[in-house]
C-alpha cells in the first residue's frame, strides 16, 4: 500500500496579520509599506513506503493588482504625469504566481518544501510555513518631459490581492490543494511636500480611507474553484509575480521612460482615467 | 583526470591570491552589515551588485541578488556598472536585511520572504577578470519583525 493523504488532516493556522503602514515619503522615494503576514500548513500521510517524494507547500497568486501613480508640477503649466503600473504593457497577465522562476510551483520560504523520505515511518506530518511582506516603492519627483518641470507625486493606490493554497505534491508530481485563503493589502493617499523646493524633506501624506487597508479571509476547504486563478496554480508558462515587476518599475530608478504606454504625460495638471 | 584537478586547483588557487590581493569583506557586529576594503595597491573595482548566499544542505544558495555597493539608497539609480575602491578605502553598503526582496533599498515586492535564521555570506565579483571575493560566513538569527 502506497501513501496516500490522511481524509481530514490538512490544516492552516494563522499567525501574524498583515497590516498596512501609512505610505511614507524618504530619501525621495514614496514607501507602501506593511507588516507580514504568516500562516502554517500541515497535513498527515498513512500508508507505506515506497511514499518518497510527497511535499508540501504553499502556493500563492496574485489574482489583482491596482498600481497607479499621479503626479502633478507645482503650478498648472508644470504639468502632471500619470504612471498606470498594473495594465499591459506594464503588468502583461492579470494574475501571477508569487515565486522565484517561473518554472517552480511553491512559495519559497526558508529552502526546500517538506518532503517524505526513504526512510520516513507512518503516519508521517508534513507541516510548512508562509510568510510574505509585499509592498511597494516610487520615486517622489520626476521630470515632467513636455515642460521641463519637476513633478511631485500627488496620488497613488496600490492594490495587491493574493490567495494562497497549501497543496500537498505526490511522487507522480500531481497537486492536490487542500485548503486556502485569500489576502489583501491596500493603499490610497495624496501627497504633499512641505517645501517643493525640498523635496527630500518632509512630506504631508493624506491616507484616503476607503482605499486603505487589509483583509484576510477564513479557511476555505478543499480545491480553490475561483476562475481568475485556478488554472495558473501549477501553470509554469505563467511568468512569476516578481518576475514582471521590472516591467512597471525598471532599473535603475524604477521610473517608466517617456513613450512608454504606462507613462502618461499633459503640459498641464489634468485629471487622468486611472481605469486605463 | 589527475591533470583536470591541477588544472583546477590552480585555477583555485590563482583565484584565491588574486582574491586576497584586491579587497576584503568584514562582518561588522550588525549581521548583514559590511566593511569592504580595498587592500590592493592599485584599487579595486567591482561589479555595482553582490549577493547574499545563505549555507543550505545542498551548499551556498544565492537567496539575494541585489545587493548594491552604497552607502545611501539615494545613490542606486546613478551607480556605475564598476564600483572602484581606492587603495585602503573602506566602503561600508548599507546593510542586507534578511529580506529575499526588499533586501536592502526600497523596491517593488510582492514576494518578499525574512531567509533568517541561518548561515549567510556576501559575495562580490570583481570587474575585469570577474574574480570572486568572498565574505566569511555570519549567522543572522530570528528576530522580531513586523
Amino acid at each position: 500500500m502506497a501513501a496516500t493523504l490522511r481524509p481530514g488532516s490538512s490544516h492552516i493556522a494563522f499567525g501574524a496579520f498583515p497590516n498596512v503602514f501609512r505610505p511614507t515619503v524618504i530619501g525621495g522615494q514614496a514607501l507602501f509599506q506593511c507588516s507580514k503576514i504568516e500562516a502554517t500548513g500541515s497535513v498527515t500521510l498513512i500508508g507505506s513506503q515506497p511514499a518518497a517524494g510527497w511535499a508540501l507547500g504553499f502556493i500563492q497568486v496574485e489574482w489583482v493588482d491596482t498600481n497607479w501613480l499621479f503626479y502633478r508640477g507645482r503650478h498648472n503649466d508644470h504639468g502632471s504625469i500619470f504612471f498606470q503600473r498594473s495594465r499591459p504593457p506594464t503588468r502583461p497577465i492579470k494574475a501571477c504566481r508569487d515565486v522565484k522562476a517561473a518554472t517552480h510551483i511553491y512559495y519559497e520560504f526558508g529552502g526546500s518544501p517538506p518532503t517524505v523520505a526513504a526512510g520516513d515511518t507512518f503516519p508521517k506530518k508534513l507541516t510548512v510555513h508562509h510568510f510574505d511582506k509585499p509592498g511597494d516603492s516610487a520615486k517622489a519627483v520626476i521630470r515632467n518631459s513636455l515642460t521641463g518641470q519637476d513633478n511631485f507625486i500627488r496620488e497613488a493606490q496600490l492594490e495587491f490581492l493574493f490567495c494562497a493554497v497549501l497543496s500537498a505534491r505526490d511522487p507522480a508530481g500531481n497537486f492536490h490543494h487542500l485548503k486556502s485563503f485569500y489576502w489583501n493589502v491596500r493603499w490610497q493617499a495624496r501627497f504633499l511636500p512641505h517645501d517643493f523646493a525640498a523635496p527630500l524633506g518632509g512630506w504631508f501624506v493624506t491616507p484616503i480611507a476607503a482605499g486603505e487597508g487589509s483583509a484576510r479571509s477564513h479557511v476555505i476547504e478543499g480545491e480553490p474553484t475561483d476562475k481568475r486563478f485556478k488554472d495558473i496554480l501549477t501553470d509554469t508558462s505563467v511568468s512569476g509575480c516578481n518576475a514582471i515587476i521590472p516591467l512597471y518599475s525598471p532599473p535603475p530608478d524604477g521610473v517608466l521612460p517617456v513613450g512608454n504606454p504606462g507613462r502618461r504625460e499633459s503640459n498641464v495638471w489634468k485629471d487622468f482615467d486611472v481605469r486605463v | 583526470m589527475i591533470a583536470g584537478s591541477a588544472v583546477i586547483a590552480i585555477t583555485l588557487s590563482h583565484a584565491a591570491a588574486l582574491e586576497a590581493a584586491i579587497a576584503e569583506v568584514r562582518n561588522l557586529a550588525q549581521p548583514g552589515a559590511f566593511a569592504i576594503e580595498s587592500s590592493s595597491p592599485s584599487g579595486a573595482s567591482f561589479e555595482r551588485q553582490g549577493r547574499i548566499e545563505q549555507q543550505t544542505s545542498g551548499g551556498w544558495e544565492t537567496v539575494f541578488d541585489e545587493f548594491y555597493l552604497v552607502k545611501n539608497c539615494g545613490a542606486v539609480a546613478t551607480l556605475p556598472a564598476c564600483v572602484t575602491l581606492a587603495p585602503g578605502a573602506v566602503l561600508r553598503p548599507v546593510p542586507w536585511t534578511g529580506y529575499t526582496c526588499y533586501g536592502q533599498c526600497p523596491r517593488p515586492c510582492k514576494g518578499n520572504v525574512y531567509r533568517p535564521p541561518g548561515t549567510f555570506r556576501l559575495v562580490l565579483t570583481a570587474c575585469g577578470e570577474g574574480v570572486r571575493v568572498v565574505g566569511a560566513p555570519f549567522f543572522m538569527g530570528s528576530r522580531a519583525k513586523q
